[in-house]
């Protein structure tokens, strides 16, 4: 990413940030889901052979600081957790008992602007539907693979493995970048409590591979997921509440 | 300020933030590289020097099961060798322009460490390997160049004569011919007259014992020889065994269960094997267990077994004495010198391994394993197996067994297996 676009990324978070009065509202909650990631790369030039996607699961902690007087601004969120993303290595055809399921585990940190529609409901309550738009950063934690490959030793026959998956230092990737999209609604039976149900989608922009060949085939993450979630609003700090008052 | 100003200036303040999240948003997908489609290696068409680069590159590339092995640096050899590939397609076609692409070529496999690689050019040429020119070869073979170098295989005739009359008693043998492969094989069996003990002898000049003991038209039939051989071992009848395996240049897989089976009463490991596993230079599979399956009536085997090797022992001939050295409770020792070296193994088909040997449309192809081998310690075995007592051929020692008979890597198999 060249640098015109770095800066232009970190000016216009800036300008969100700035664009309103800085008296914010602290939510903090859990969220957890199930996703279905694809491999986005090339196979055509590898016969009877496919990548397939599979399904993992993910849970957060989302922080959400909202800025008072936008309602249709839900705030600055960040949610650290932890995020599976699989995927199934599938031949084909003649060869289709032949496979290998990766089970991949990542630390990740997406921060997105949310932004609200609707809002009134009754007195009390609040359903708005939310767009929340970003990008997260992520870290390769560990990986497992699990399979069934010809048996070196009977060629009749399958040979099926299942263990941990080794990195090599060379070819893998280990932090990921990416942008964040998400769908949803969000209900608030009080001020004090959030609920929420969002599709999410996380496409990885940083190559699963380091650049360690020429003519080298990138290989992205596609990841759709559905989360539920619940935030609490945290009470406001004493020395806001005196000046409030003042 | 009046309701409309305020209701537009939320509006615009809304937009804004939309547009620059939109703006964002688009921006970042053209972070990702452009993810280019590739035709199958089988596709390619190789119509000029370029094209045949590239084919020969990729397939290398993407085949190959060592790279995380080599030293040899495969991006640096298409920056390198590109420029020298497209430059023959400004010349005339000629016998030159052929022999300058296969010596290119050459240049850039001769140090790959896959002992089964070969460059095949169906209408030959000429190359420079080490100090030498080689004149209208169809093959590139460097290991075994190299290993010719070193000396030349003993015709497998002079060992059979030697050890049939000044070696051996109970002598017999049994032949078989492969009609479809054109491939011959031979087992010699008897016990030794030399020393103090009694130790059962078997020469196998090749890896088909298997499908010899099950063929039903042989000129001189395998079976009995092999099945008494194995219930010799059965029944631990004798006091060790040698078994020959001299410029045996390996065969089918099967003969490594059927052959050191016959060993062991369980199934035991003795490597591990991998395949290809995506497109990547270094996809590869895990590391699968290799495992010995017990043969019907095999027992625990625990006397002296002496492997006589050579440098032109290879492939399965490895693999077989990888898994004898693996016996549990058995004293299992090399004799004579270093084997071949080779790593690997053509076992299914390249398709179903996902790597290996490759066709260069009608110039020519490349052999490579699509299987790699290790051994129990997950360690490559490019340097062939180090004998536990050397003993080499020279021109002196091949002339004096020539005048009298003396095989100097039997003797000391004998003298080994008598301590």
């Amino acid at each position: 990413m060249n640098i015109n676009k770095k800066l232009s990324i970190v000016l216009s978070i800036a300008a969100l940030l700035f664009v309103t009065q800085l008296h914010a509202q602290l939510y903090v909650g859990v969220e957890g889901g199930a996703n279905n990631n694809h491999i986005i790369t090339n196979t055509s030039d590898k016969p009877f052979f496919t990548y397939e996607s599979s399904y993992g699961y993910s849970f957060g902690l989302p922080i959400r600081y909202e800025f008072r007087g936008l309602p249709w601004f839900g705030g600055i969120q960040a949610i650290p957790g932890f995020v599976q993303k699989n995927y199934r290595m599938q031949r084909t055809g003649f060869y289709s008992p032949m496979y290998q399921d990766y089970q991949n585990n990542y630390l990740e940190l997406p921060i997105m602007a949310q932004f609200r529609f609707g809002g009134h409901f009754n007195k009390q309550q609040r359903l708005y539907g939310i767009l929340n738009l970003g990008g997260f950063g992520g870290y390769w934690m560990n990986g497992h693979v699990k399979g069934r490959a010809l048996s070196p030793m009977d060629l009749t026959n399958y040979q099926e493995f299942d263990e941990a998956y080794t990195f090599s230092t060379e070819r893998d990737n280990r932090f990921e970048l990416g942008a964040l999209a998400g769908l949803g609604i969000q209900y608030m039976p009080n001020k004090k409590y959030v609920f929420s149900i969002e599709a999410r989608y996380t496409p990885t922009l940083t190559d699963q591979q380091n650049a360690y060949s020429e003519n080298q085939t990138a290989r992205y993450n596609d990841t759709y997921g559905v989360f539920v979630g619940m935030q609490y609003h945290l009470p406001s700090l004493k020395h806001n509440k005196s000046k409030a008052s003042k | 300020m009046s309701g409309i100003k305020i209701y537009f200036k939320k509006v615009s303040q809304r937009l804004s933030i939309y547009i620059v999240a939109g703006v964002l948003a688009a921006g970042f997908f053209s972070c990702r590289k452009n993810i280019e489609k590739r035709e199958l290696l089988s596709n390619y068409e190789e119509n000029n020097f370029s094209e045949l680069f590239q084919s020969f590159w990729q397939g290398m590339n993407t085949n190959y099961l060592y790279w995380d092995q080599e030293t040899v640096d495969w991006d640096n050899m298409y920056r390198t060798y590109k420029p020298k590939f497209d430059s023959l397609d400004l010349r005339r076609y000629s016998d030159t322009t052929m022999n300058m692409c296969f010596q290119y070529m050459a240049d850039m496999t001769r140090d790959l460490k896959d002992g089964q690689y070969a460059l095949q050019l169906w209408n030959g040429g000429d190359f420079r390997f080490e100090d030498s020119l080689y004149k209208g070869y169809i093959s590139f073979i460097p290991k075994l160049l190299r290993t010719q170098r070193i000396h030349t295989a003993l015709p497998d005739t002079l060992f059979d004569y030697i050890v049939q009359y000044n070696y051996l008693k109970d002598f017999d043998y049994g032949v078989y011919r492969n009609w479809n492969t054109n491939s011959i094989f031979q087992i010699i069996t008897g016990r030794l007259k030399k020393g103090q003990k009694n130790i059962l002898y078997t020469s196998l000049n090749l890896f088909a014992i298997k499908e010899a003991y099950n063929a039903t038209n042989a000129s001189r039939p395998p079976r009995p020889v092999i099945k008494n051989f194995f219930d010799n071992i059965h029944k631990s009848n004798c006091d060790g065994v040698i078994i020959d395996l001299r410029n045996n240049r390996g065969g089918n897989l099967e003969d490594v269960d059927f052959l050191v089976g016959q060993f062991t009463s369980k199934p035991m490991l003795f490597g591990y094997a991998r395949y290809k596993s995506g497109v990547g230079r270094l996809d590869y599979t895990p590391p699968l267990p290799l495992n010995i399956t017990q043969q019907a009536g095999a027992t625990d085997f625990k006397k002296p077994i002496v492997i006589l090797a050579d440098i032109y022992s290879a492939a399965l001939s490895e693999v077989v004495m990888q898994a004898f050295k693996a016996l549990p409770g058995a004293k299992v020792m090399v004799v004579g010198e270093h084997t071949y070296g080779t790593s690997g193994l053509f076992t299914g088909n390249d398709i179903s391994t996902n790597g290996g040997t490759f066709a260069l449309g009608t110039f020519g192809g490349v052999r490579i394993s699509n299987t790699a081998l290790q051994d129990k310690n997950h360690n490559f075995n490019f340097s062939g197996i180090s004998p536990d007592f050397e003993v080499k051929y020279n021109a002196s020692s091949i002339d004096q067994m020539l005048h009298t008979g003396v095989d100097i890597q039997l003797e000391k198999a004998i003298q080994v297996i008598n301590l």
